[in-house]
């Protein structure tokens, strides 16, 4: 089902939860709303569920406006952080619990939260409690539920935050495969950027209830539209250089290192700009003359697979990734180089991306 | 200074001070419970099986069953035993049942709640026999609101105080309005424990308000049912206080409405038969005891 929200507001009191938020998520595909704590991404997936009332604006399912329509006329399926399974009822109970309202007769509803339960592999647990089963477990009845009445869009609230890292893993790649197999248009709220980008066929960034930008996972870390969203994608995060244009040349504060850009910009002489550089983007080039400013090693993680240098210039810490067997002394001076990819220029002021 | 960190050290290393000074801390407490709780229990028991016990000078003439012989032949006993579990098996579920349904309303967000909040918990800041007083007057043949308000759905006066048959349920009504505020606070508590996203999610696959109530709310909160049935039935059966503001200090109109408690004090301060009401304590005890176990076990079987 295709969902579009457009001009979606929602204001709590005096408090602004989401702001004009137009996005539309298309039929068949799994968005991510991603953003920090607050930003107000599960308030969109509330107004989707029709949980919350809107405040301005509309939202359409399949062309058609659902924004009054009470949350159980929408053919949604919801899953909650905590999982909210009825403690008191079995797992095929739980899972057939949406239909016994729906007065599915119950040879019926059984097979087919027998199927459900098979889809999620939980069908050997058919019988147990909530409380006898592991987070994990718990969560794929929690979306074997959501599935059972065969929605047209699943919400998926925070889903993952409550499991240990293993099975944050595990059970990702669980929601993928089955809302792949399933093919069910699907919402993942997530302040984990790492989740998102690996599970999402588009990722819809808020902040401070705005839409930041709505895009491919890859897209959105190799071309952000906005500073934040460099920001927030990205580990470890990526490094900021505050400084400007002078003479064509962008000149670091403090006049520490200045230099050419690889691409030419117009970016306006003088006012703060901030040069953002991701951590892979940033090289010690062989040749001491490659280097566009050099810095001092402060120190030195060696994380099995890649070695990361945090470097300090001009009272900044920059971090840069170091050939595999290359292992510098703290103080040691090194040249440093970018690479054009992932290296951003923003207006400090506006965060507006000028290169 | 180091010396002396030492040596303190190594004083409380010592197993056996280590091992009685807590106890120094606990004995004040333990004191308290010996005197005022274990003495009186094991003195009652005693007193059970002692025949013809005087209580100032302490003699009796033998040790025997005839105090448990006298009073389980007693008719008034056995009509204590009688009015005690019709009272009980009356206000416990129907305080339970009031108590969620009341409970419910109190746990939503409407303005003007504190109002009906405090109106509900009155009764619980009240001393019971000023609030007996009061439903006295309410309960009143020609005068009372209760008879006033029958009367508007055609009920003729009833004399809930004076007429023996109407005594018991007089005392029962009573009875529900004053254990309800407590009951209602555990049922709230109970409430406010199940988590809202369980409504949400049963709302959102279109679950009415009355599924909703009992699918849901009922058996999530069972566990604290079981707390508040259990609570109740040993509080209920203790029924003693509520009896001497409704009927002038007397066991109802006509000596009619003993309870087994009203029993035991009728026996040990106006009769001064101070083994027969032990043996009458002994026996609430046990048929207390019995039915609390019965209850745990089948909670056990049915909470989740």
């Amino acid at each position: 089902m295709k969902v579009e929200m457009r001009g979606l507001t929602k204001h709590f009191g005096s408090t602004v939860a989401v702001e004009d938020f137009t996005v539309t998520l298309e039929d068949g595909q799994l968005t991510s709303i991603l953003g920090p704590s607050g930003c107000g991404k599960s308030t969109v997936l509330n107004l989707l569920a029709g949980i919350v009332p809107v405040t301005r604006g509309q939202i359409l399912f399949d062309a058609e406006e659902v924004t009054g329509l009470p949350p159980e006329l929408r053919g949604i399926g919801l899953v909650f952080q905590n999982y909210s399974l009825y403690p008191h009822m079995t797992v095929l109970g739980n899972i057939s619990f949406p239909l016994e309202i729906k007065k599915v007769p119950r040879a019926q509803r059984e097979e087919r939260a027998r199927n459900m339960a098979k889809l999620v592999h939980v069908d050997n647990l058919l019988h147990r409690k909530p409380r006898e089963l592991s987070g994990g477990q718990q969560q794929r009845v929690a979306i074997a539920r959501a599935l059972v009445k065969n929605p047209k869009l699943l919400l998926l609230d925070e889903p993952l935050s409550n499991l240990d890292a293993r099975l944050r893993l595990e059970m990702r790649e669980e929601i993928r495969r089955i809302q792949q197999e399933t093919q069910v248009t699907t919402v993942f709220v997530t302040h984990d950027q790492e989740e998102a980008m690996s599970i999402s066929d588009k990722i819809v960034l808020m902040n401070a209830g705005h839409l930041q930008q709505e895009d491919e996972p890859q897209r959105l870390y190799n071309e952000p539209r906005n500073q934040f969203v460099a920001d927030f994608l990205g580990t470890p995060p990526i490094n900021h250089l505050p400084g400007q244009m002078k003479g064509g040349v962008f000149t670091m504060e403090g006049g520490q290192a200045s230099f050419p850009f690889l691409r030419g910009t117009d970016a306006p002489e003088g006012r703060p700009l901030i040069l953002a550089v991701r951590a892979e983007s940033a090289h010690v080039p062989e040749q001491d003359e490659d280097g566009l400013f050099s810095a001092a090693v402060e120190s030195i993680y060696a994380m099995g697979k890649e070695v990361l240098g945090y470097f300090g210039i001009g009272g900044h810490s920059f971090r840069c990734y170091l050939e595999g067997d290359m292992l510098p002394r703290p103080g040691t001076e090194l040249p440093i180089a970018f690479r054009e990819r992932g290296t951003f220029l923003f207006d400090k002021e506006t965060g507006e991306r000028l290169l | 200074m180091t010396a002396q960190r030492i040596k303190k050290y190594a004083y409380r290393d010592r197993p056996l001070r280590r091992a009685l000074e807590p106890l120094a801390y606990l004995a004040p407490f333990l004191a308290a419970i010996a005197v005022f709780t274990l003495y009186p229990v094991i003195n009652v028991v005693l007193m059970s099986f002692k025949e013809g016990y005087q209580m100032l000078t302490g003699r009796f003439d033998q040790v025997g069953a005839a105090n448990y012989a006298y009073v389980i032949n007693d008719r008034y006993f056995i009509n204590a035993l009688q009015n005690t579990s019709i009272y009980v098996a009356v206000v416990v579920p129907l305080s339970t049942v009031l108590s969620i349904l009341i409970a419910n309303l109190l746990n939503r967000k409407v303005k003007g709640m504190a109002f009906f909040q405090t109106a509900y918990f009155m009764p619980m800041v009240t001393s019971v026999t000023a609030a007996g007083l009061a439903w006295k007057f309410m309960f009143s043949r020609d005068f009372g609101v209760i008879n006033q308000i029958l009367s508007w759905f055609g009920v003729g006066k009833i004399n809930w105080l004076q007429a023996p048959e109407w005594s018991l349920w007089a005392l029962i009504i009573y009875g529900v309005w004053s254990i309800l505020p407590f009951t209602i606070i555990l049922m709230l508590s109970g409430l406010q424990n199940i988590d809202e996203t369980h409504y949400v999610a049963a709302r959102v696959d279109g679950a009415k308000s009355a599924r909703i109530f009992f699918r849901i709310t009922v058996p999530m909160l069972a566990p604290t049912i079981g707390l508040v049935l259990t609570i109740n039935t040993i509080s209920t059966s203790k029924v003693f206080n509520e009896i001497f503001p409704l009927f002038n200090g007397r066991p109802g109109p006509s000596y009619n409405l003993y309870t087994v408690v009203y029993y035991i004090y009728d026996q040990f301060y106006i009769k001064w038969k101070f083994g027969r009401a032990a043996a009458a304590a002994m026996i609430l005890f046990l048929i207390i005891f019995a039915i609390t176990m019965l209850q745990q076990v089948i909670q056990r079987k049915w909470s989740h």
